[in-house]
C-alpha cells in the first residue's frame, strides 16, 4: 500500500479564484491510499517546496501528487525538488493540471471544484502505480551542425567555434554569405553590407575548427539529441578544391556568358562556371551543369584546357557522407515572395522598371550591375521619379501572407533615403499601410527621411500600367486624404515579403520538427524558448524562425550558439527514462514492435531466460533506450502484452480510466 | 467539345453581332452548341440588390435545365453579365451543401450543380480548339495590334471567375493570337467602361471610356477586342460622341475599331462581313480588316531558328573553304609531278 | 454515481480525452491561457502520443461509467514522433467500426486532430462533443450495446483482429 500526499496549490487567485482549494484537499483525503493533502499559496515558490519537502518527510510518503499548473509548466521543476531535497525517485510524482485545464476555462468553483477534484483523483491513480525510473548518462559528442550559412549561421558557426567546438556549415548554394553581402548598406547606421558580412564569412574559412560544405543538402537525420548521425550530400562541383587555386582564368574564358546572374537578382549575367561575387567563400569557383556546355552538350571544354592546375573534373560525383553532430542550428533563412506571380496589377514582371527591393540593393551598390549608379533597366536612364510599394504580399491574406515582414518599413525608409541621396532634385513616394519602425535610432532614421523629402502616402497602389512614353503610371489612394492619387513614376521598387525558404517543409520532416502555419520553424516557446525547439538538440537562428532583421537575426544566432555550447560543454546527458520496456518472460519475439518503431529502436536478440526454474534462448524484442523517444507506439501493437512504457504503463492509465470513469 | 448555350437577352439585340460570329466560328470550329430549354433572365440588372435568394434562384433555375437536359456538359454563357450570375449561382451552390438544398426549394427542381459556367474565351483555351481554329484561318490578320479589353464581370471577383487572372488577364490575348493578329500590352484591360451608367449617368461614364480608349491607342493597338456585349456596345456607340467632344476641345479624334473577339476570328477564317456580324459595328470595321490580311507577314525567327541558321551557313562556308583548300593543294602536286616526271 | 446536476436536474455527461503531450495538450493549455470558456464534462488525460492509446482504454472508460471517448493528437504529418498519429488513425478507425458495430452511436467514440496552437478548435471540439453526447443521453440509453461492449472487450485482444490492424497500420506508412 502506497502513501501518497497530494499538495494542491493556491496559485494566488489564479486558482484558488475558481477552485475551492481546501475542498479539493479534503476530498483528496478520502482517496485511496491518500496519507495526507494540504495547500500553498504557490507551490512552485521556494517556501511551498520546503513545505512539500518537509510533508514527505514528516508523513512517510512514497508518491507525490501536485494539483497545480500544467505539468509542461512545472513537472520538470517539482521532479528536481524530488530528486535534490528528498530520498524519493522523481518520478513518483504526478501533477494533475488544474489550472490551464481547469480555473482559467471555467468561470465559477460550482463548477470548477469538482473538475479539479476529478482531476485529482485520476491523478492518485495512476501515482498509486508508478515505479521508480532511473536515468541513463549519454555521451555528448562535441560538434555543431549549422544548416544555412547566411549571417545567421555564420554568427552562430564563429560563436560555437569560438567557444572550442568543430563546426560544420551546410550551405545549398555556391557559398557562404545568404542575402547580407548582396545588400547595399544596412539600417540604420548606413553601414555597408558587404564591408561588415563578408569578413564574417573569410573567418569562418580561415576558422580552423570550421568547416563549409557549399552546394550540399542535409538528407537524413537520425538519433537523438547528443548523438544526430546527419547524412549529408555534397552535389558536384566539377572542380577539385585541393587542386584549385581560384585564380579566376577558367572564368574569364568560359563562352556560355548569357546566364543572369542570381547575386545580382537577374539584372547581369554570368558564365558557366562561376563565383557569384569575387568575395565568395568558399573563393573557388563551380560549374553550373544545367548550363555548362560540356556537361549538357559534351563539347566545350575550354576551362579544362586553361585551367593551369587541372583542377576541372567533368566526371566529379555527389559525395554523400554521414557524420555524427551534438548539436543542429537550424538557420536556413527566408525567400522573397515571387510577386510576378501574385500581382498582375503590378504588371506580373513585364514591366522592367517594376523591380524588388533586393533589385534596387544591387541597383545602389556600387559592387552591382551599374556600379552604384541608380539607372533604369528598360532603358539605362536615370529615373527622377520613383515610387515605393511597402507590404507587397506582406500583410495580404487574400494574395500573399497574413504576416508582417518586419523589415520593409526600415528598408524602404532607407531606399527612399538613397534614391534622393544619389539622384539630386529626385522625388520619391512612399506608398504604406503603416509604418512600424521599432527598433534603436529606427524612428529616427525613418523621420530623418521624411524630413529630407520623401513623401510617405499612406494607401496602397491598386494599380500600375506603363504608358508609351515609358512611365509607369501609379494609381493609387490616399486613405487619409480620401483622394484617388496617380503618380508618373520612371521606376517602381516594391518591398516583398519575407517568405520560408524552398523546401523548409521537407527539412523539418527530415529533422523532426514543427513548422507554423505560415512555413516558419516553431520555437519551443514563443517568449521563454524562442531559440529551442521542441526536439532536443535543435536550435533556430534567424529568419529560419520567423522574418527578422539583421541585428535581430545576429542576436538570435548568438542565442542560439550559447544553447549550443551549454550543450556541448557537458560531458554527458540525461537520458528520458520514460522508454518503452518490455517484459522479457511475455515476450514472443513477434517483431511487431520492430516494424512499428519509428526510431529503429527496437531490436530482436537472442536471449538465455530462466523459465519454471530452466535455462532456455529465446528471441525477444530488445529496446535501445538511448534511441527510445517515450512514444508508446510499440507497446499498443505487442500482442502479449509484454512491451509497456516506463512512466505511462498501462496498469497506470487503465487506473485513471477507472477512477474518472467511476467516481 | 459540346456547349450548352445560354443565350441571355443581349445574344439577339446588343450582342447579335457576338453571337453571329461566335455562332460561324463553332460551326468551323468543332464546337457544338445546344440551347438551354426554357430559360429566364440572368438576373443581372435587378435580382441580386432585390435579394440573395433571387439572385441565386434565377440563374440556377436555368443551370437546372441545362442539367436535366444535358447532364454535366459545360453551361456556355457568352455575356459577361450573365457568366457572372450564372457562375454566382453556381458557386454558392457548391460552396455549401445546404445553400444547395435551399436552392433546389426555391426553384423547385432538382439543381446537383455539377455542370461548369464557360465564358465565351474558355472553348479556345481547350487545344484541340485552337488547333482547329489556328488550321482554319485562311485570312490572317497579319500584324495587326489589338487591345484586349475584358472589363470588370469577366474576371472580378475571383471567388466567382476562375479562369484567368483578375489583374492581369492574358486568355484573350492568346485566342487573339490564333488569327495572327498581335496583341497588345496595355494597362487598361480590366479598367471599368462605365456602361452600369450608360443611361444613368452618362457624364460619370464617358471619361471612362474615353480613357479606355486612349490608353489602348497609347500602346500602338489598331483595334479593340471584347468578350462582353455591353462593354463593346459601350466603347463601339461611344466612340463618335466622345470623338465630338474631343474636336470641340481641340483634341485629335480617337479612331480606333472596336471587335467582339469572335469577330476577328470569323474574319481571320474567311467569314463575309455580313457573317462576321462586322456590318453592324458603330465604328467601321471592315476596312482594317481587308487592310490587315494584305499585310507582308514578317515572320520572325526564333532565337534557336536563327543559331541554326548561323551554323548551316558557317559549315556551308567552312565546306566551300576545305573544298577549295583541296583543290588547291591538289593543283600544285600534280603540277610538281609532271615537273619531276 | 451523480450523473445528474443536482440543481436543474440537466444530465452531466462524462466524456474522456486522450490527449498527446505534444499537440492537443498544448493545445488545451493555450486554451487555459486564452482563458477560453467551455463546459467541464470533458476532462483530458495525458498520453506521449496518440499512438499510445490502446484500445483497451476506450474499452475500459466506456465499460466502466464514461458516456463519451475522444482521442486527440497531432495532425497528420506533425506527430511528434513522426508517425504514431498514423497507427492511431488506422488503429482507432477499425476499432471506431468496432465500437458500432456493437450499436453504440457513432458520437460516444470520437477521434479528432488538434495542434498545440489551436486553442480555439479545441474549445469548439469539447463545446460540440458535449453537445452531442448531452443530446444522447447517457450510456444507459444505448443500453444493449453495453453487453456488446463487454464481449467487444473480449475479442479486442484476439490475434485476428490484431493481424488486420497490423497490415492496415503497416500499409499507412
Amino acid at each position: 500500500m502506497s502513501r501518497i500526499g497530494v499538495f494542491v496549490c493556491h496559485c494566488g487567485t489564479n486558482i484558488a479564484g475558481t477552485v475551492d482549494v481546501e475542498a479539493v484537499a479534503d476530498a483528496a483525503r478520502q482517496m485511496p491510499n491518500v496519507a495526507y493533502a494540504g495547500t500553498n499559496k504557490y507551490m512552485c515558490s521556494a517556501q511551498g517546496q520546503d513545505y512539500i519537502v518537509d510533508i514527505i518527510k514528516e508523513h512517510n510518503l512514497d508518491r507525490v501528487v501536485i494539483a497545480s499548473c500544467s505539468p509542461r509548466m512545472h513537472e520538470r521543476l517539482f521532479r528536481k525538488v524530488l530528486a535534490e531535497k528528498t530520498d524519493l525517485n522523481p518520478y513518483l510524482l504526478e501533477v494533475a493540471n488544474i489550472r490551464e485545464q481547469c480555473s482559467w476555462v471555467h468561470k465559477d468553483k460550482q463548477i470548477g471544484t469538482p473538475k479539479a477534484i476529478n482531476l485529482v483523483a485520476m491523478a492518485v491513480a495512476k501515482a498509486d502505480c508508478d515505479t521508480q525510473l532511473f536515468t541513463h548518462e549519454i555521451p555528448v559528442t562535441k560538434r555543431a551542425l549549422i544548416i544555412g550559412g547566411g549571417i545567421a549561421g555564420i554568427q552562430a558557426a564563429l560563436d560555437i567555434a569560438d567557444a572550442g567546438f568543430p563546426v560544420t556549415i551546410v550551405e545549398r548554394k555556391t557559398t557562404i554569405g545568404g542575402k547580407m553581402p548582396m545588400l547595399d548598406k544596412t539600417f540604420p547606421t548606413l553601414d555597408c553590407s558587404a564591408c561588415i558580412s563578408t569578413p564574417k564569412m573569410s573567418e569562418c574559412e580561415a576558422h580552423p575548427l570550421i568547416e563549409i560544405k557549399t552546394l550540399s543538402e542535409v538528407e537524413k537525420v537520425e538519433g537523438y539529441i547528443g548523438n544526430f548521425d546527419v547524412t549529408i550530400r555534397e552535389k558536384a562541383k566539377y572542380i577539385d578544391y585541393d587542386k584549385c587555386t581560384g585564380c579566376g582564368m577558367c572564368e574569364t574564358k568560359c563562352p556560355q556568358k548569357k546566364i543572369p546572374s542570381e547575386f545580382n537578382q537577374g539584372m547581369s549575367t554570368r558564365t558557366a562556371v562561376y563565383k557569384p561575387f569575387p568575395q565568395a567563400v568558399p573563393s573557388k569557383p563551380t560549374i553550373d551543369a544545367d548550363h555548362c556546355r560540356m556537361l549538357t552538350e559534351g563539347k566545350c571544354g575550354v576551362c579544362a584546357k586553361v585551367c593551369p592546375t587541372g583542377a576541372i573534373d567533368y566526371q566529379d560525383v555527389d559525395r554523400v557522407t554521414t557524420e555524427r553532430y551534438g548539436a543542429i542550428v537550424l538557420a536556413t533563412g527566408y525567400e522573397l515572395i515571387d510577386w510576378t506571380r501574385l500581382y498582375g496589377e503590378y504588371g506580373g514582371g513585364r514591366y522592367a522598371d517594376v523591380i524588388s527591393g533586393l533589385q534596387f540593393e544591387r541597383l545602389v551598390n556600387a559592387s552591382g550591375p551599374t556600379e552604384g549608379h541608380i539607372l533604369r533597366p528598360s532603358d539605362g536612364t536615370e529615373p527622377k521619379t520613383m515610387v515605393i510599394v511597402k507590404c507587397v504580399g506582406s500583410r495580404d491574406p487574400h494574395k500573399g501572407v497574413p504576416y508582417c515582414s518586419r523589415a520593409c518599413c526600415m528598408y524602404g525608409a532607407k531606399h527612399a533615403h538613397q534614391f534622393m541621396d544619389k539622384v539630386p532634385g529626385g522625388k520619391c513616394f512612399v506608398f504604406y499601410m503603416d509604418v512600424r519602425t521599432p527598433g534603436k535610432n529606427y524612428d529616427e532614421f525613418y523621420m530623418n527621411t521624411l524630413h529630407e523629402g520623401a513623401r510617405y502616402i499612406r494607401g496602397r497602389i491598386s494599380k500600375i500600367t506603363r504608358r508609351s512614353d515609358g512611365k509607369l503610371v501609379c494609381l493609387g489612394e490616399d486613405t487619409l486624404s480620401g483622394n484617388v492619387v496617380e503618380v508618373d513614376a520612371d521606376m517602381v521598387v516594391l518591398e516583398t515579403a519575407m517568405v520560408p525558404p524552398e523546401g523548409a517543409k521537407k527539412l523539418a520532416q527530415t529533422v523532426n520538427t514543427q513548422l507554423g502555419p505560415e512555413g516558419f520553424f516553431t520555437e519551443a516557446h514563443p517568449k521563454l524558448r524562442p531559440v529551442e525547439t521542441n526536439t532536443g538538440g535543435l536550435y533556430l537562428a534567424g529568419t529560419a524562425q520567423g522574418p527578422k532583421d539583421i541585428p535581430d537575426t545576429v542576436a538570435q544566432a548568438g542565442a542560439a550558439a550559447a544553447k549550443v555550447i551549454g550543450l556541448l560543454c557537458k560531458q554527458s546527458i540525461e537520458s528520458n527514462p520514460m522508454v518503452a520496456h518490455v517484459d522479457d518472460s511475455k515476450c514472443s519475439g513477434c517483431g511487431a514492435c520492430v516494424d512499428i518503431c519509428p526510431y529503429s529502436a527496437v531490436t530482436l536478440v537472442e536471449k538465455t531466460l530462466r523459465e519454471n526454474s530452466r535455462k532456455v534462448t529465446r528471441t525477444v524484442a530488445q529496446v535501445n533506450e538511448g534511441l527510445c523517444q517515450g512514444c508508446g507506439a510499440c507497446t499498443v501493437a505487442c500482442r502479449p502484452g509484454a512491451s509497456d512504457l516506463l512512466g505511462f504503463n498501462d496498469e497506470g492509465i487503465m487506473r485513471e480510466v477507472e477512477a474518472y470513469a467511476t467516481r | 467539345m459540346r456547349y450548352a448555350n445560354f443565350p441571355g437577352c443581349s445574344a439577339s439585340t446588343t450582342g447579335k453581332a457576338y453571337t453571329e460570329s461566335f455562332s460561324y466560328v463553332a460551326r468551323h470550329a468543332g464546337i457544338e452548341i445546344d440551347e438551354v430549354p426554357d430559360w429566364n433572365c440572368c438576373g443581372a440588372s435587378a435580382g441580386r440588390l432585390q435579394s440573395d435568394d433571387l439572385g441565386d434562384a434565377l440563374p440556377a433555375r436555368s443551370l437546372a435545365n441545362a442539367e436535366a437536359a444535358f447532364g454535366d456538359e459545360p453551361v456556355l454563357a457568352l455575356c459577361a453579365g450573365c457568366y457572372s450570375n450564372l457562375r454566382r449561382a453556381l458557386v454558392h451552390a457548391r460552396e455549401s451543401e445546404d445553400r444547395r438544398r435551399q436552392i433546389e426549394a426555391l426553384i423547385g427542381q432538382p439543381y446537383e450543380a455539377k455542370a461548369d459556367v464557360v465564358c465565351g474565351i474558355d472553348p479556345f483555351l481547350e487545344p484541340e480548339v485552337a488547333q482547329t481554329v489556328k488550321a482554319r484561318v485562311t485570312q490572317p490578320l497579319n500584324g495587326l495590334k489589338v487591345a484586349c479589353y475584358y472589363g470588370c464581370a469577366l474576371v472580378r471577383p475571383r471567388a466567382l471567375t476562375t479562369f484567368d487572372d483578375e489583374e492581369d488577364p492574358q486568355s484573350m490575348e492568346a485566342v487573339v493570337k490564333l488569327t495572327g493578329a498581335e496583341p497588345v500590352e496595355w494597362g487598361s484591360k480590366t479598367e471599368c467602361c462605365g456602361a452600369s451608367h450608360h443611361v444613368s449617368n452618362p457624364t460619370a461614364m464617358k471619361p471612362l471610356v474615353e480613357r479606355i480608349l486612349a490608353d489602348a491607342i497609347d500602346a500602338g493597338a489598331e483595334a479593340i477586342a471584347t468578350a462582353c456585349p455591353l462593354c463593346n456596345m459601350n466603347l463601339d456607340m461611344r466612340e463618335a460622341e466622345i470623338n465630338k467632344a474631343r474636336a470641340a476641345r481641340g483634341e485629335a479624334p480617337l479612331d480606333i475599331p472596336v471587335y467582339f473577339f469572335a469577330q476577328l476570328l470569323a474574319s481571320a477564317m474567311g467569314a463575309s462581313d455580313a457573317e462576321a456580324g462586322i456590318t453592324r459595328n458603330f465604328v467601321p470595321g471592315s476596312s482594317l480588316l481587308a487592310e490587315a490580311k494584305t499585310r507582308e507577314v514578317v515572320v520572325e525567327l526564333t532565337p534557336e531558328q536563327k543559331k541554326a541558321a548561323r551554323i548551316a551557313a558557317a559549315k556551308k562556308q567552312a565546306a566551300a573553304r576545305k573544298a577549295a583548300q583541296a583543290a588547291a593543294a591538289a593543283a600544285p602536286a600534280q603540277g610538281k609531278e609532271e615537273a619531276h616526271e | 454515481m451523480p450523473r445528474d446536476n443536482e440543481q436543474t436536474g440537466e444530465f452531466t455527461p462524462k466524456i474522456l480525452a486522450f490527449c498527446c503531450n505534444w499537440c492537443t495538450y498544448a493545445g488545451a493549455d493555450l486554451a487555459g491561457l486564452n482563458r477560453m470558456n467551455y463546459p467541464a464534462d470533458v476532462k483530458v488525460l495525458r498520453v506521449p502520443c496518440s499512438g499510445r492509446v490502446n484500445p483497451q482504454y476506450v474499452l475500459k472508460a466506456l465499460q466502466s461509467g464514461c458516456d463519451g471517448v475522444l482521442v486527440c493528437g497531432c495532425h497528420p504529418g506533425d506527430c511528434h514522433y513522426s508517425t504514431g498519429n498514423y497507427y492511431a488513425k488506422r488503429r482507432m478507425m477499425i476499432f471506431k467500426r468496432m465500437v458500432e458495430f456493437a450499436g453504440l452511436s457513432p458520437e460516444r467514440f470520437q477521434i479528432r486532430w488538434i495542434s498545440g496552437s489551436e486553442a480555439g478548435k479545441f474549445r469548439d471540439t469539447v463545446v460540440e462533443v458535449s453537445e452531442q453526447i448531452r443530446a444522447l443521453g447517457p450510456m444507459e440509453n444505448d443500453a444493449p450495446s453495453r453487453a456488446a461492449i463487454d464481449a467487444v472487450a473480449g475479442t479486442v485482444a484476439s490475434p485476428e483482429a490484431d493481424e488486420e490492424l497490423f497490415a492496415a497500420a503497416k500499409e499507412a506508412i
